[in-house]
C-alpha cells in the first residue's frame, strides 16, 4: 500500500514541477520586448501587470517581433495602467 | 488498498499539483507576479506579504498533503485557501472593484474569470470530500487497522 502511495505522490510532484518548468518554456516569446497595435502602427507595449494588462477576450493582447513582422504572444484585449488619474484618457477628455 | 484509500490518494495528489504547479510558476517568473499582484485591486502595501505568503502557503499545504499525520489540516488549510480564491473571483465577476485585472499563474493565467471560478469550485468541493474522507477514516481506527491487516 505504501508503495502505491509513494507512486501516486511522486508522480503529482514530478508533473507539477515538471509542468511548471514547461510553461516557463513555452512563454519564450514573454522573454522579448512586447508591443501592441494602437491602430495605426506599433508601439512598445511596457511591462505587463505594471503598464498594461490583458483583459480577458479571444483577440492577440501583445505581439512581439520576428524576422519580417510581428507575431502574436499573449492572448486578450491591451488595456493600459494609469498610475496617475490625470494621465487616463477620461481626465484628459474632461479638461 | 480501500477504494476510499485510493480516493483520497488521488484527492491529495490532485491538490498538491495544483499547489505546487502554481508555487513553482510564480517563484520562475517572480518579477512579472510582483506587478501582476500590484495590479489587482488590492492596497499595494500587501503586496510583499501576499507575494511571498501565497506561494509559501501553497507549499506548506502541498507538504501538508503528502503526510498521513499532517493531511486533515492540509485538506483544511486547502479549503479555506480555496474558498478566498473563489470569493475573490466571484467579487471580480460581480465587478466589485473598479475594473477587472489579470487572472494569474502559469497556464491558470489563460483561464478567463468565470474558467476560473469553476475551477476553484472543482477544487473546493475536493477539499471538501477529502476532509469527509479523512475524518471517516481516522473516526473508525479499528476498522481501519483491521482492514489494514486483513489486507
Amino acid at each position: 500500500m505504501k508503495k502505491v502511495k509513494l507512486a501516486i505522490i511522486t508522480t503529482a510532484i514530478l508533473l507539477s514541477i515538471g509542468g511548471a518548468f514547461a510553461t516557463k518554456l513555452n512563454q519564450v516569446c514573454a522573454g522579448h520586448p512586447q508591443f501592441y497595435y494602437n491602430g495605426s502602427g506599433w508601439s512598445p507595449a511596457g511591462t505587463m501587470g505594471w503598464d498594461y494588462y490583458c483583459q480577458d477576450s479571444p483577440s492577440t493582447c501583445t505581439y512581439y517581433q520576428v524576422a519580417g513582422g510581428f507575431a502574436g504572444c499573449s492572448q486578450g484585449s491591451y488595456t493600459r495602467i494609469f498610475h496617475n488619474l490625470k494621465d487616463a484618457p477620461a481626465a484628459k477628455l474632461k479638461k | 488498498m480501500s477504494r476510499r484509500q485510493v480516493s483520497l490518494e488521488l484527492i491529495s495528489s490532485l491538490l498538491i499539483m495544483l499547489f505546487l504547479y502554481a508555487s513553482i510558476s510564480k517563484f520562475l517568473d517572480f518579477e512579472r507576479f510582483i506587478h501582476e499582484m500590484d495590479n489587482q485591486p488590492l492596497p499595494n502595501e500587501l503586496t510583499p506579504y501576499l507575494v511571498w505568503g501565497i506561494p509559501f502557503l501553497e507549499i506548506a499545504i502541498s507538504i501538508a498533503l503528502i503526510f498521513e499525520r499532517t493531511r486533515l489540516y492540509g485538506f483544511m488549510a486547502s479549503l479555506i485557501l480555496m474558498i478566498l480564491f473563489t470569493i475573490y473571483s466571484g467579487t471580480i465577476l460581480l465587478h466589485f472593484f473598479k475594473y477587472v485585472p489579470c487572472s494569474c499563474g502559469g497556464v491558470i493565467r489563460k483561464l478567463t474569470w468565470r474558467q476560473h471560478l469553476a475551477f476553484n469550485l472543482f477544487f473546493v468541493g475536493l477539499s471538501v470530500t477529502g476532509i469527509f474522507l479523512q475524518r471517516r477514516k481516522h473516526s473508525n481506527p479499528i476498522i481501519s487497522s483491521t482492514k489494514n491487516i486483513l489486507v
